[in-house]
């Protein structure tokens, strides 16, 4: 549905050096898909999304909606934003304040030029609209009287009442408290679930990059590093940088004596000993490896206690206790395995395990992943 | 009323609203607003009770009457110079606003070269003394000045016939103060323009709008209360103005309100007090009915400028070829404002009489006029006064600005009431407080009237509500927290004040500071009032060489301190760039 083929956008500073941006994106969205865009501030999300809006001008790269280009600077095509039909939430919201709600909402129908409706289909439409996001007791307040939930509401109302064929959310959340935060979250999708708008989504949240997307391209330094649905990117991370950015991770150091093809598992020797771990990349031998695991995925028991049945022979570890924080729903302890290497380990609380005891720490082969070291 | 401002929203925060419901107090604060009271009621008053009595012809007797105001009411006069003056002040402001908006959209929406040099010249401008600057105007545009020179070539027109354009009208007056008001319509208009977010705009792109309509109905839409706003703005300082109306509404027989007060007295004999103030009071009656239109398009504007930190600077309009005329556009706004202004001047003060620019004239330069100010003790005196009166103001307003925006910042009992008071000065017109002041120093037994210090004292009121302004914007950035680790450390009060709030608003004070100094010396309409025959200072000394005749002296004098001003706002610009402290 969108295509994004080698999108380049370079800034220059004040002083004439170059600054970021982003630096050959490649990606394409599915009809009705929700889309995210995850990264650290500074990652070039929210150029790539103005680049898509036309709002910035990329300096080269082609971009086409329903196989049209909208931007080709080979063919030096460049639609302008009018004329896109792209809609778009800003992280500020933008609500015009010299408006009322109905007038905010009914200004893309207003200023249109291709779909001309008579003052009646537009309320109907706007009164339509403004119902789906719960705002249609609001229609005729002034837009400097709404709070940040009901900008924000109005700002998604706005956007959809052209139905454009793409909707652009810049971290449409940021700007709420927590609370205010996870019910429109959770409204979010049900508004793009119902309305089956494709929809592409900017944020630095990986909580809420997970809850919420079809798909994601995790960005660094101005390119995607990784493409995947949720689940992928947090069990099969295929960097460091992505391990470490979404929740948090243990890493260990170690290297493979052999090739090691992609989607396999084989052997890799670590301080701690041998790891039987699962490649999301091909490596060769002789490579550094970086070895993640999640705390939640690791199992932990007391050292003297009989190992569960079907828990598989590798990758089981002596350790002792450093630490224990009880954190209400989970309990997290620190192990030092082997000489010094300290691993994080999370579990449901209630385990009869405490500082100082000798434990046993077992690694899942298929939830231990090893990439290439950064 | 006072609790009720303290208590801050927001029903979760149970532990900060007790906390904050103990107000905290300060015998200080009574103190400083009995002074405040001091400053403001007793000109009031005295204005008050000179308009409705009569001095009996041997000064000893009062008289009460109603005269003043029935002739007021009575002598057509009065209305027709208040028309005067909202006719000049309509279009002085119609002027600046038009040039001022031209000039912000060019250097703020567009990628115009030489654009970042637009605000050190507006802020330099600052530096040339309003006198000067109308006398230079006078001589550009007089009748055998460059100006009508050349239009006459152009027209063909003979010696004998009337001047192209007389500076002597009321066109003459809008043309010089409009151009005189542009830089500072450009700094306020610059402001509105990057303190609207972008976003607002782009999300009409989105919409599908055109540039053309997103224009339309929301970029103007959205500037217009700001715009609105300065424009009243001007239109009231224009209306309170002394100096252009002095200058060339006088001679051009085109009088306004405050020409009159003026003249009933410094130019009648004996000084006729009682009109004087009953036009003072019509004139303040006035000003704080337009004062009230001005707060309600502020607060609307406000309303509208939604900072929210993370909008992007907007790309700007890329022009083209287009952009070189753009450039030319501020090059002949650099000239309008700094150049010509000073060329005529420096070229009047370095030819023997007054004569109009021409390559003949080239061989007669001269300095004896810069000889002959230097050696002058009158001269001398008075750039010292005005020395004293620069420093003295602008010291004494953000000292006592400093600790009254303290007070109110923190919300210390009776802190709203200073704020309240310190900005009530700006009912009075320059002209007006001069003549209320002139009656308070005549009546005290102070020996006051006629010294330097009245001066300072006046200007004092006068800039005390832009003292305030600065200060209010500096305390406020400096966090409670700061305040409260200093306590908690174990530092008396008055040593958190001196060791952490101090230091860290002292880049607000300075610009401040010599903010205040360059209003308050360039300004000719409250020394004019308050100077004695021994205390002249620059604006006034200028203004009666000038009536004199003695132009090539005034003009050299003038090209000296002009260009010890130009240093001043140099200073201000740079400082004020660091400290961010935008220009008011
Ligand atoms: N208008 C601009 N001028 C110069 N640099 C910019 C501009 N906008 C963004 N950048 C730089 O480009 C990089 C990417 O910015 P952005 O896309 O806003 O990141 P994100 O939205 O992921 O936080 C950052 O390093 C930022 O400093
Ligand atoms: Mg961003």
């Amino acid at each position: 549905m969108l295509k994004v083929e080698n999108l380049w956008k370079q800034y220059v500073t004040e002083d004439g050096t170059p600054g970021g941006g982003v630096f050959g994106a490649n990606f394409e969205v599915a009809e009705g898909e929700l889309f995210t865009l995850l990264g650290p501030s500074g990652c070039g999300k929210t150029t790539t999304l103005r680049s898509i809006a036309g709002l910035e001008e990329p300096d080269r790269g082609r971009l086409a909606l329903n196989r049209v280009d909208i931007f080709n600077s080979d063919k030096r095509v460049a639609v302008p934003s009018y004329d896109r039909d792209i809609g778009m939430v800003f992280q500020s919201y933008a609500i015009w304040p010299h408006m009322t709600v109905f007038e905010n909402a009914a200004y893309p129908l207003k200023v249109s030029r291709n779909k001309r409706m008579s003052a009646g289909e537009i309320r109907a439409k706007v009164q339509a609209v403004l119902k789906t996001v719960g705002m249609e007791d609001y229609i005729d307040r002034p837009a400097t009287q709404l709070s940040g939930g009901q900008q924000q509401r109005l700002a998604l109302a706005r956007a959809l009442t052209r139905e454009p064929k793409l909707l652009l959310l810049d971290e449409p959340l940021s700007n709420l408290d927590a609370q205010l935060r996870e019910q429109m979250r959770a409204e979010l999708l049900r508004l793009q679930r119902e309305t089956g708008v494709t929809s592409i989504y900017v944020t630095h949240d990986q909580s809420e990059a997970l809850a919420l997307s079809d798909r994601i391209a995790v960005m660094n330094l101005g390119k995607i590093v990784q493409l995947g649905t949720p689940k992928e990117i947090y069990q099969r991370p295929t960097s460091e940088f992505v391990a470490n950015f979404i929740g948090k991770t243990n890493l260990i150091h170690g290297n493979v004596h052999a090739n090691v093809g992609v989607n396999a598992s084989a052997k890799v020797s670590t301080p701690i000993g041998d790891l039987l771990a699962y490649f999301t990349a091909a490596i060769p031998a002789g490579a550094r490896i970086g070895v993640v695991i999640r705390p939640e995925n690791i199992d932990i028991q007391a050292a003297h206690a009989a190992p569960p049945a079907g828990m598989a022979a590798e990758n089981r570890f002596e350790g002792v206790v450093e630490r224990e924080v009880y954190l209400g729903e989970i309990e997290e302890y620190t192990v030092v395995v082997g000489k010094d290497v300290r691993v994080t380990v999370r579990t449901s609380p209630g385990k009869p395990i405490g500082v100082n005891d000798k434990v046993m720490v077992h690694f899942p082969p298929d939830r231990t992943i090893a990439l290439i070291e950064e | 009323m006072e609790s009720a401002t303290t208590v801050s929203g927001g029903g979760a925060k149970w532990w900060r609203s007790a906390g904050a419901r103990r107000q905290r107090s300060s015998w200080l604060v009574w103190v400083l607003a009995a002074i405040l009271l001091a400053m403001v009621v007793p000109p009031f008053l005295y204005l008050l009770q000179t308009s409705f009595y009569n001095r009996s012809l041997d000064g000893t007797t009062l008289t009460y009457t109603l005269d003043h105001y029935i002739g007021l009411f009575t002598n057509p006069r009065f209305f027709e110079h208040a028309l005067n003056s909202a006719w000049y002040s309509a279009g002085s402001a119609l002027f600046a606003i038009v040039l001022g908006v031209i000039q912000a959209w060019i250097v703020e929406r567009t990628n115009t070269p030489l654009r970042q040099y637009v605000f050190l010249f507006s802020v330099i401008s600052l530096g040339i003394p309003d006198v000067l600057y109308t006398v230079s105007w006078i001589l550009f545009f007089g009748r055998s000045g460059p100006f009508n020179a050349v239009m006459a070539s152009i027209t063909g027109a003979n010696p004998g016939d009337p001047a192209f354009f007389d500076v002597y009208s009321v066109w003459g007056m809008i043309v010089i103060e409009g151009v005189g008001w542009t830089p500072l319509a450009f700094l306020l208009i610059s402001s509105v323009f990057t303190s609207t977010d972008a976003s607002f705009e782009e999300a009409s792109t989105m919409s599908g709008a055109t540039v053309r309509n997103t224009f339309r109905r929301i970029t103007l839409p959205l500037a217009k209360p700001a715009v609105l706003a300065v424009a009243i703005l001007i239109f009231i300082r224009t209306f309170e103005s002394f100096e252009v109306p002095a200058l060339v509404g006088v001679p051009g027989k085109f009088y306004v309100l405050t020409a009159d007060i003026f003249t009933e007295v410094n130019r009648t004999m004996p000084p006729n007090y009682g009109v004087a103030s009953a036009f003072a009071l019509g004139l303040m009656l006035i000003v704080i009915g337009m004062l009230y239109f001005y707060g309600r398009a502020t607060r609307r504007a406000e309303q509208f400028q939604t900072i929210t930190g993370k909008g992007y600077r907007p790309r700007p309009l890329m022009l083209g070829k287009l952009r070189y005329a753009t450039a030319a556009i501020l090059v002949l706004f650099f000239f309008f404002i700094i150049v010509v202004p000073l060329s005529m001047i420096v070229w009047t003060s370095f030819q023997p009489f007054y004569r109009s620019f021409s390559v003949a004239a080239l061989d007669t330069l001269t300095v004896k006029h810069y000889i002959a100010a230097f050696n002058s003790r009158e001269v001398k005196e008075s750039i010292f006064n005005t020395l004293y009166l620069g420093v003295g103001a602008s010291l004494l307003t953000v000292a006592f600005s400093m600790i009254c925006a303290y007070f109110s910042v923190r919300r210390y009992r009776g802190g709203w009431l200073l704020d309240q008071l310190a900005t009530l000065p700006i009912i009075f017109p320059s002209i007006v407080l001069g003549v209320a002041l002139l009656r308070v120093y005549l009546n005290i037994p102070i020996a006051l009237y006629g010294t330097v210090l009245s001066i300072i004292l006046g200007s004092v009121i006068r800039y005390i509500p832009y003292g305030m302004r600065y200060a209010y914007a500096g305390i406020m950035q400096v966090h409670t927290e700061l305040e409260e680790a200093s306590s908690i450390s174990g530092a008396r009060q008055m040593t958190t004040f001196f060791r952490v709030v101090m230091p860290l608003i002292t880049p607000a004070l300075v610009t401040c500071a010599l903010f205040i100094f360059l209003i308050a010396v360039r300004s000719l309409s409250l020394p004019i009032m308050l100077a004695g025959p021994n205390t002249q200072v620059l604006s006034v000394t200028l203004y009666f060489y000038w009536l004199d005749g003695r132009l090539p002296v005034t003009a050299a004098i003038g090209v000296s301190w002009t260009a010890f001003m130009m240093i001043v706002s140099t200073i201000f610009y740079i400082v004020g760039r660091r400290t961010g402290m935008s220009v008011r």
